[in-house]
C-alpha cells in the first residue's frame, strides 16, 4: 500500500557460491522486497521493501536477521511513498481538510486536559497524519482519551477542528481494523450504541453491565458503591425503556450501512 | 406562555431525573411550555459519532426530522402555527445540545451528506429539511425569558449563598454562541439575579471528563478533583451545572474523589433549574433535590434560616 | 469617414493561447465589418508586438486599433502610447480583456473562445463610434501634505523638504514622534530609539520648508491629483505656541491627574502637559476634557487656573511667559497641496479578550509596549523593570504572536514581534543581572539585515526558546505559571515566572475606516490601507496623488518604514518635477442648450465637479474634478450630459457586439 522501508544489511561469512549474488537473489525472493542494491561503507546491501504498515518493516528486518549469512540489519528509515495516502484519506473526510492548515503551534496540546495520558499529543497526531504514519496514529490511544471538551477547537489559531478530527480517527481505526490495546473506551462506546439499536435510547444499567462483561468484570466492583448510591437515589432505571420507533432506528441504521457508512 | 419542543435526553430518565423534575417544576412559573418531542431517540452523543458518521447523523437527524414535523396542541391555544415554537427544539443536556447542533452544522455544510442522511431517514419514512434550531434550555431562559423577569419573580432570594457556576464544555464551546467562549458569564448573572453570590473561579469552563468516567475512572477522577478544588478554595458553598453528565460526575463521584485524594468535599451539586426553583420557593421535593447524592439539606437549612431571620427582621421592623 | 480597424490578438505566452483558440478568434475578427487587418502575436506588449501596430497604422492607414489581450489596467497606457507615436489619437484605441475576463477565469476552451470572440466583436463595434479626444494638462501644486508624524511621516517630510519644496506635516497628537519615540532600544543594533529619532524630529521642527501642524487633524479632502484642497482642524491647545517656552512650570502646578497615554497607562500626567521631554514642538497643551477650569467654565464657574495664576499664597507664579490662553478655539485652515502622503501608523492589540493569558486580571502580565515604557530610562519607572510590588522580576516569560497569526483575532503576522521579543529578553538580562528570559514562539521570523545574528546573540546570552504557543497563564502559589507544549521536545512545559510579557499584534488604527473614507483609500482584508500593487507599487494607492507609507499600510519595522517613506517622497518629487499632469479626456460634457437647470446632476456628483451658473440657469462642469464616473450622464432627464468616450452609441454598440 505504498510505504517504503529501507534496510541496511551487513553480510557475514558466506559458504561457497557467488556469495553476494545469491544473497541478493534470496532477498529479492521475499514477497515485500522491491529492490536490493550493493552499497559500500559500513553495510553491504540496501533493501527497499514496500509494506502496508510500518510495523511490517520491523518484522521483515527480523526475518532477514535470522538468515545465517546476515551479520547485522539496520532499519534506516520507513517512509510513505508519495503521494501520501493516509493524509489524503483524512483530508477527504468531511471537515478533514483542516489538517493542512495546522502550523504545529501546540496550543491544542497545551490546552488538552488529558494530554498526559495520551501516547501522542493532538498536535503530534496531526504531524504524524501529515507524515503518513497511519499505523502509529490509528493504534494510538490519543483519540480514545479525548473527552470532547473542545478547548483545542475553540483556541486553535488556524481553525483546525481537532475534536472532530479525533472522532474521525476513531472511525478510521475501525475502517482499517486497527485497535489500541489497553483502552476500554471502544468497548464502552460499543455497549452504548448497542443499547440505542435495541431500545432507541440508552439504558444505562444495561450498558454498564455489557461494558464490564466485555472488558474486565472485576473493575465493576469499584463502581458498585456509586451504582448503589444512584440506585438508592432513584437515578438508576432497572428496566429499559423502548421507544415506539425502534424499527425506524433499525431501518435508518440498515440503510446507512447499505450506503457503505461514512466512517 | 412560550411553547417549545422539548428534547429531554437519555439521562433524564436515569441519572438526571432531578434535572427533569426541576425543569418541569419551574417551567410554568417562567412561562415556558415544554412539550416533549414524541418518541425521541438517543442523539448518539460522542460514542456513536466515533463509530460511523452516516449512522450517527442518521439517528441524530431522526430527532430533527420529528421536531420539524411536530404539531402539538396546547390547552388554551390552537395548533402552533408555522414558524413558531415547533422550530425550536430545546434540550437541557449540553451533550445532546452539542451533538444535535453538530449534526445540523455538518448537514448544512455538506449537501451530499445531507442527501445521504435523508436517504436513510426515508427508510424510516422521515425527512430532514434543515429548518429546526436546537437550543439549550439555559440559553432559552437567559434570552427568551430574561433575567429581569426571573429577578422580578424571585420569592426567596438566596441571600449570601455562594454559588459556583460550572459551565462545563459543550454548552459554551465549540462555536461562540450566546456567551463569551473564553470567559462565560451568563450563569453567574443568573446566580446574581436569584439573589445569591456568584463565586468566580478559574476552572469554571473546564472538562469534567464526561462519559470517560466509565472507561477511564482514574483519569476522570483527577479532572473532577481539580474542579471541586477550584470551586471550594474560592469559597463556593454549592455548584450549579447545565449538563447531566457534569452533575453526575461532580455529585455521584464526589465520595470517590474524597477517598482517592484524601479530601473532604461536601459540595451540593445542583442543576441550575433546581437553584431557580429554590429561589421561586418551589418545594425541594418537586425539584428532585432528594435525588442529589451529596445532600443539599445543610444548604437548604441555611437558606431557610436566613429566610426566617429576614422575615423576623421585617416583622420586628 | 471610412473606418479602417486593426485587430490584434495577443497570446500572452500561454496565458491566453493556452485556453483561447487564438486562430479561431483571428478568423472571426477578419469577418467583422470595417476590419482591415487582424493579426496575432505572442506578446503584443513587447517591442516587436508594438511595432506591428505602428507599422500597420503607417502602411495600411489604420484609423482605429483594437488589441485583445490583458486588462486595460495593465497595458492600455502602453498601447495608447504606441498609437500616439504613430500619429493616431489615443482615444481611437480600444482594448478587449480576453485574459483576466476570459482565459484566466475558466478552463473550458470552447467557452473561452466564444467569449473571446464576443469581446472582440464588442470592441470592434464600439470603436466604430469612437472619436478623437484631447487631454488637458494642469499644473501640479508643488506643496505636499504628510499626514502623521511618526518615523514614516517624518522621513517623507524631510526628504521632500530637502528638495526645497514645501511640506505640511499634520499630526494629531501634541508632538510628533509616533510610537518610535516610546521605544527604548531598537533591534538589531540596540540603538537608543530616542537618540536616533530626536535629531530628525528636531529637523522637522526647525526646517524652513516644513510647516508643522501638531494637535491637528485633517477633516476634509477634495480635489484631484496635483490639486487637492485640504481642510485641517487645528485643535485648541489653550497655550500660545509662540509664547510658550516649554519650561514645564504649568505641569507642576496642575492638580488634575489623567492616565498618561504616552506611558500606555503606567503613569499619570496632568491636564496641562508637555507630552514628553523631547517633544517637538516642546510646548504645553491643555487636555480640555480633563481641565477643571474648562469643564466648569461651561457652567459659568471660574475654578483652578493654577497654571495661569500660580499659587498666590505661596508666592509661586504661574506661567511667566503668559502663554496660557483659555479663549482659544479650534481653528480651521485650508491648504492647497499637490500630493498627500498618509502615514498614520498603527495601534497595538489589546490582549484582554484572550482571557486565558490573564491580561487585566493578573498583576505583572503586561504588553510589550508597556514593558518598553518601563525599561525606558525616561519612562514611569525610571528604566527599572518592576513588578507590582516594586521588586524586580527574576524570571520573565515572553509570549509571541498574541493576537497575530490567529483566525480568532488577526490572521496576519505582525512582522516585528519576534525581533522585539528577542530584544526585550536581551534588555531584561542587561537591566537585571542573573535574570532568566523564556520566549514562547511558533516560528522565529528574523529575516532582516543583522537579524539572524541578533538571534544568535540571544541564544548565546542564554534566552530559553520554547517552540509552543502557551495555552494558559495561571496563578499558582502566588506565582504566574505559563503552560505550553514544547513541540520540539514533545513534552508539556510548566514554567513559573515572575512576569509575563505579551508580544501583542500591530493592528490598524481604530479610526482606519474614517481615515480611509477621508482620503478615498481602500483597505485590504486585514484592515490596513491598500497599496496599488502588492509587488510593484507598494506606496501608491488607487487614488492618484495619495500615497500610504509606514505601518498604516502593513506592519513593518523601522528600516522598512523609512524606505517606504523615501519611496513615496521620490514619487512625489517626480510629480512635482514634471510640473504638470494630464487630465483624462474621458469625462462628462454638458450641452448647455439641452440643460433644463434641474440640478439633479450637481446633487449626485460624488466629486463635487458640477456647479450651477445662476445667470444662465444651467449646470457647469469642472473638467479637472470630473472623474468620468457617468452618474450625471445616467441621471440627466434631458439627456444634456454625454460621457465622452462612453457615449450611448458606443455602449449600445458594445452590447450589440456581445449579443451577436
Amino acid at each position: 500500500m505504498g510505504i517504503s522501508a529501507y534496510l541496511m544489511i551487513k553480510m557475514g561469512k558466506i559458504d561457497g557460491g557467488d556469495g553476494q549474488r545469491d544473497a541478493i537473489r534470496e532477498l529479492e525472493a521475499m514477497p515485500e522486497v522491491a529492490t536490493v542494491e550493493p552499497v559500500s561503507g559500513q553495510y553491504d546491501l540496501v533493501v527497499e521493501a514496500t509494506v502496508d504498515v510500518p510495523a511490517r518493516a520491523r518484522v521483515i528486518a527480523k526475518e532477514i536477521q535470522a538468515k545465517k549469512w546476515v551479520e547485522r540489519v539496520h532499519v534506516l528509515k520507513v517512509e510513505p511513498a508519495e503521494p501520501n495516502p493516509f493524509l489524503d484519506e483524512v483530508c477527504s473526510l468531511p471537515g478533514g481538510e483542516c489538517v493542512r492548515w495546522c502550523m504545529q503551534c501546540g496550543m491544542c496540546s497545551a490546552s488538552c486536559p488529558n494530554v498526559n495520558q495520551m501516547d501522542y499529543s493532538p498536535r503530534k497526531i496531526i504531524a504524524m497524519i501529515r507524515a503518513g504514519r497511519r499505523y502509529d496514529v490509528l493504534t494510538s490511544n490519543t483519540m480514545w482519551t479525548c473527552a470532547s471538551c473542545y478547548l483545542c477547537t475553540a483556541r486553535c489559531p488556524k481553525d483546525v477542528k481537532i475534536t472532530e478530527l479525533m472522532h474521525s480517527l476513531e472511525r478510521l481505526a475501525a475502517r482499517h481494523s486497527l485497535r489500541c490495546e489497553g483502552v476500554s473506551t471502544p468497548a464502552m462506546y460499543k455497549a452504548f450504541i448497542n443499547s440505542i439499536k435495541n431500545n432507541g435510547r440508552v439504558f444505562e444499567m444495561g450498558m454498564m453491565i455489557r461494558f464490564y462483561l466485555t472488558t474486565n468484570p472485576l473493575s465493576a466492583f469499584r463502581m458498585l458503591p456509586v451504582a448503589l448510591q444512584l440506585l438508592l437515589h432513584r437515578r438508576l432505571a432497572i428496566m429499559p425503556k423502548r421507544i415506539k420507533g425502534v424499527e425506524q432506528i433499525k431501518a435508518i441504521v440498515q440503510r446507512a450501512q447499505a450506503l457503505g457508512g461514512e466512517r | 406562555m412560550r411553547y417549545y419542543s422539548y428534547y429531554p435526553g437519555c439521562c433524564e430518565e436515569g441519572t438526571a431525573v432531578g434535572y427533569g423534575m426541576s425543569t418541569q417544576a419551574i417551567s410554568h412559573a417562567l412561562g415556558l411550555g415544554l412539550v416533549e418531542l414524541e418518541d425521541w431517540n438517543c442523539c448518539g452523543a460522542t460514542p456513536y459519532g466515533s463509530a460511523d458518521l452516516l449512522e450517527s447523523l442518521g439517528i441524530a437527524a431522526r430527532n430533527l426530522a420529528l421536531a420539524e414535523k411536530a404539531r402539538f396542541t396546547v390547552p388554551d391555544e390552537k395548533d402552533i402555527p408555522e414558524g413558531k415554537a415547533r422550530l425550536d427544539l430545546v434540550t437541557c443536556c449540553s451533550c445532546c445540545y452539542n451533538t444535535l447542533n453538530r449534526a445540523i452544522s455538518l448537514l448544512g455544510q455538506y449537501p451530499e451528506l445531507k442527501s445521504q442522511v435523508n436517504e436513510c431517514l426515508a427508510a424510516a419514512g422521515l425527512e430532514y429539511k434543515g429548518r429546526v434550531r436546537v437550543r439549550h434550555l439555559f440559553e432559552v431562559i437567559y434570552n427568551d425569558i430574561g433575567l429581569d423577569f426571573i429577578e422580578a419573580n424571585v420569592v426567596s432570594p438566596l441571600t449570601e449563598l455562594k454559588v459556583a457556576s460550572y459551565y462545563g464544555c459543550q454548552m459554551v464551546r465549540p462555536e461562540p454562541g450566546f456567551d463569551n467562549p473564553n470567559n462565560p458569564q451568563s450563569l453567574d448573572r443568573l446566580v446574581a439575579s436569584l439573589g445569591a453570590e456568584p463565586v468566580p473561579y478559574p476552572l469554571k469552563d473546564r472538562c469534567c471528563g464526561g462519559s470517560l468516567i466509565i472507561p477511564e475512572l482514574d483519569l476522570t477522577l483527577g479532572l473532577i478533583h481539580q474542579l471541586l478544588e477550584s470551586a471550594a478554595t474560592n469559597g463556593a458553598q454549592c455548584i450549579i451545572t447545565v449538563c447531566p453528565l457534569c452533575q453526575t460526575n461532580l455529585d455521584a463521584y464526589q465520595s470517590k474523589v474524597n477517598s482517592k485524594f484524601k479530601t473532604s468535599y461536601n459540595l451540593p451539586i445542583l442543576f441550575f433549574s433546581q437553584l431557580i426553583g429554590l429561589a421561586l420557593a418551589i418545594a425541594p421535593e418537586s425539584l428532585g433535590l432528594s435525588t442529589n447524592i451529596v445532600s443539599a439539606n445543610q444548604m437548604l437549612d441555611q437558606i431557610s434560616m436566613r429566610k426566617s431571620y429576614a422575615m423576623q427582621g421585617a416583622e420586628n421592623g | 469617414m471610412d473606418r479602417k480597424i486593426g485587430v490584434y490578438i495577443c497570446h500572452c505566452g500561454s496565458n491566453i493561447a493556452g485556453t483561447v483558440d487564438v486562430g479561431a478568434v483571428i478568423d472571426f475578427a477578419r469577418s467583422l465589418p470595417s476590419v482591415a487587418v487582424a493579426r496575432d502575436y505572442k506578446y503584443m506588449c513587447s517591442d516587436p508586438g508594438q511595432e506591428l501596430i505602428r507599422q500597420d497604422i503607417n502602411q495600411l492607414g489604420l484609423n482605429r486599433v483594437v488589441v485583445a489581450s490583458c486588462s486595460p489596467q495593465m497595458h492600455e497606457p502602453t498601447f495608447r502610447r504606441v498609437c500616439e507615436s504613430a500619429g493616431l489619437n489615443k482615444y481611437l484605441f480600444q482594448m478587449a480583456n480576453i485574459r483576466e475576463h476570459c482565459s484566466w477565469v475558466t478552463e473550458d476552451r470552447a467557452a473561452a473562445t466564444e467569449k473571446a470572440k464576443a469581446l472582440v466583436s464588442a470592441a470592434v463595434r464600439r470603436i466604430y463610434y469612437q472619436e478623437p479626444l484631447e487631454t488637458k494638462e494642469v499644473p501640479v501644486n508643488p506643496n505636499t501634505l504628510v499626514v502623521g508624524g511618526g518615523i514614516a511621516g517624518i522621513q517623507a517630510a524631510l526628504e521632500i523638504a530637502a528638495s526645497g519644496h514645501k511640506v505640511y506635516l499634520v499630526e494629531r497628537e501634541p508632538s510628533i514622534g509616533g510610537h518610535m519615540i516610546q521605544l527604548d532600544k531598537t533591534f538589531p543594533t540596540l540603538d537608543c530609539s530616542a537618540c536616533i529619532l530626536t535629531p530628525k524630529m528636531s529637523d522637522v521642527g526647525s526646517h524652513p520648508n516644513i510647516e508643522l501642524m501638531t494637535y491637528s487633524e485633517v477633516v476634509d479632502v477634495s480635489g484631484y491629483m496635483g490639486n487637492f484642497t485640504v481642510k485641517v482642524k487645528k485643535k485648541a491647545r489653550y497655550v500660545d505656541e509662540d509664547k510658550c517656552t516649554g519650561c514645564g512650570r504649568c505641569q507642576e502646578l496642575c492638580p488634575a491627574k489623567v492616565s498618561n497615554e504616552f506611558d500606555v497607562g503606567l503613569s499619570q500626567r496632568t491636564a496641562i502637559y508637555i507630552p514628553f521631554a523631547q517633544a517637538v514642538p516642546n510646548k504645553a497643551v491643555i487636555d480640555a476634557q480633563h481641565c477643571r477650569y474648562l469643564e466648569k467654565v461651561k457652567e459659568g464657574k471660574d475654578v483652578c487656573r493654577l497654571c495661569q495664576r500660580g499659587v498666590e499664597k505661596k508666592g509661586i507664579p504661574g506661567c511667566e511667559a503668559e502663554a496660557i490662553d483659555f479663549e482659544q478655539t479650534d481653528k480651521f485652515i485650508e491648504i492647497e497641496v499637490g500630493n498627500i502622503i498618509v502615514a498614520t501608523g498603527y495601534d497595538t492589540f489589546d490582549p484582554s479578550p484572550i482571557y486565558q493569558y490573564g491580561y487585566g486580571r493578573f498583576d505583572n502580565v503586561v504588553t510589550a509596549l508597556e514593558f518598553e515604557r518601563m525599561i525606558n530610562a525616561s519612562g514611569p519607572t525610571g528604566g527599572k523593570v518592576l513588578l507590582k510590588d516594586g521588586s524586580e522580576p527574576k524570571t520573565v516569560g515572553i509570549i509571541h504572536c498574541v493576537g497575530s497569526r490567529d483566525t480568532n483575532y488577526h490572521e496576519y503576522c505582525s512582522q516585528v514581534c519576534c525581533m522585539y521579543s528577542m530584544k526585550l529578553s536581551h534588555l531584561i538580562r542587561e537591566h537585571i543581572p542573573g535574570a532568566k528570559a523564556y520566549e514562547f514562539y511558533i516560528d522565529l521570523r528574523a529575516v532582516g539585515k543583522g537579524f539572524e545574528e541578533f538571534y544568535n546573540r540571544a541564544l548565546d546570552e542564554g534566552t530559553v526558546f520554547i517552540r509552543g504557543r502557551p495555552s494558559d497563564v495561571i496563578r499558582q502559589n502566588g506565582r504566574l505559571v505559563i503552560q505550553a507544549e514544547d513541540t520540539l521536545a514533545d513534552c508539556q512545559r510548566i514554567i513559573p515566572v515572575d512576569m509575563v510579557v505579551l508580544s501583542a499584534a500591530l493592528q490598524p488604527k481604530a479610526d482606519a475606516e474614517e481615515v480611509a473614507r477621508l482620503f478615498s483609500l481602500s483597505r485590504s482584508a486585514d484592515g490596513f490601507f491598500l497599496e496599488k500593487h502588492p509587488k510593484l507599487d507598494p506606496v501608491a494607492t488607487m487614488t492618484a496623488g495619495i500615497y500610504v507609507v509606514g505601518c498604516c499600510q502593513a506592519p513593518k519595522d523601522i528600516p522598512s518604514s523609512v524606505a517606504q517613506a523615501s519611496a513615496a517622497a521620490a514619487r512625489v518629487l517626480a510629480m512635482i518635477s514634471a510640473g504638470t499632469i494630464e487630465i483624462e479626456a474621458a469625462i462628462a460634457a454638458i450641452d448647455e442648450e439641452l440643460c433644463s437647470g434641474c440640478r439633479i446632476c450637481a446633487t449626485l456628483c460624488p466629486y463635487k465637479a458640477i456647479s450651477f451658473d445662476e445667470e444662465k440657469e444651467v449646470s457647469r462642469l469642472n473638467e479637472a474634478l470630473c472623474k468620468g464616473c457617468g452618474t450625471c450622464v445616467a441621471a440627466c432627464p434631458s439627456g444634456a450630459i454625454t460621457g465622452k468616450h462612453f457615449t450611448s452609441e458606443q455602449i449600445m454598440a458594445e452590447i450589440d457586439g456581445i449579443l451577436v
